[in-house]
């Protein structure tokens, strides 16, 4: 773990680089699984390697991925889809802006580089390590952590995508999708105020699942949304 | 895969490289509020649950004794292990088996 309050600097690259490695690698057990069933996720629904690379290279953003892939077999419409997926990664706006601060100094392009990295993973270290400005190359660092950690989420794919071969389809890999959201939920519910968000996203998104062109998600995020900047509100207030 | 999963694609791509990239340029004039950040946080909760439950809730299963919602039954148990767990592939794994158990009832 690392030492809080050591205020020695720490000047080589190569350091910095390899120290961002070593925490990554405390995260690669938690990134394998969920890549290994990406990648089996999109044998099962029929893609060819080549057509599951190009789903999971440019996209690199799993949660999003996988809620495309469930609203897509449910046959919403294209604009719901991509809005829904959006609103799942608004998320990186909050860890761009955070990481941005240290590279502010680059040029465009490789500011551009550094942004297809950010995920959940990437963030969470990078900005628990940086926050006590030891190293003096800070890109060093985050490259050191977020490379390893996109490289295994791409090759965690590549070896789910062989697996799905072998899995069959008894197993019923497509409930897959609704447990991991459920796994991912339920961490992230800190307090009533979340909980009660969640329970009306949920009554309201059975409830308008009759909605044209599946539009029903999209009205129970706002309704949700909605509800949260109340109790937000409502909080600060008390 | 057809021309509409190809066209997710890259409205999912260029979604996620907006978001991600905006506030590399962006850093330099604007600033995001408190209660703006407070607002990202419940993102989680307002959408999960509505990918979570209607494919569930309206799946018919086949399981009678479970009148066909057996995926049900399956996810409220999955819910209680990642309540415990924390934990993602023992959240998943549980669920893919006992669903998977359940045509032996």
């Amino acid at each position: 773990m690392s030492v809080k309050n050591n205020t020695k600097k720490i000047h080589s690259k190569r350091a910095s680089f390899l120290s961002g490695t070593k925490s990554a690698f405390s995260l690669v057990p938690g990134v394998i699984p969920f890549g290994l069933i990406m990648g089996t996720t999109t044998t099962k629904f029929g893609m060819s390697f080549l057509q599951g690379l190009g789903f999971n290279l440019p996209t690199f953003a799993g949660a999003s991925q996988f809620a495309g892939l469930e609203l897509y077999t449910q046959n919403a419409s294209l604009i719901v889809i991509i809005l829904t997926c959006m609103i799942i990664n608004i998320r990186f706006t909050i860890y761009s802006f955070s990481l941005a601060s240290f590279f502010q100094h680059l040029s465009l392009t490789k500011r551009f580089f550094l942004s297809y990295l950010v995920t959940d993973q990437s963030f969470g270290i990078t900005i628990r390590d940086l926050e006590d400005k030891k190293h003096v190359f800070p890109l060093m660092y985050y490259l050191g952590a977020a490379i390893p950690l996109c490289m295994t989420w791409h090759l965690s794919v590549i070896a789910g995508m062989a697996l799905g071969n072998f899995i069959p389809d008894s197993w019923s890999l497509d409930f897959s999708i609704p447990l991991i959201f459920m796994a991912l939920l339920v961490p992230l519910i800190r307090n009533r105020k979340m909980f009660l968000v969640a329970l009306v996203s949920a009554i309201s998104s059975l409830i308008f699942y009759k909605a044209p062109l599946n539009l029903g998600i999209l009205v129970t995020v706002m309704i949700s949304l909605i509800l949260a900047k109340f109790l937000i509100g409502r909080g600060q207030n008390g | 895969m057809d021309n509409k999963f190809w066209l997710m694609t890259i409205g999912i791509t260029f979604g996620a490289m907006l978001w991600r990239f905006l506030p590399f340029i962006l850093i330099d004039k604007i600033k995001l509020s408190e209660s703006r950040i407070e607002l990202l946080k419940y993102i989680p909760a307002a959408v999960f649950p509505a990918i979570i439950f209607p494919p569930v809730v309206f799946h018919r299963g086949t399981v009678e004794i479970f009148m066909g919602k057996e995926r049900m039954i399956v996810l409220g148990v999955a819910m209680i292990v990642a309540y415990l767990s924390k934990n993602l592939i023992a959240t998943l794994v549980s669920g893919i088996l006992l669903l998977y158990f359940t045509n032996y009832i």
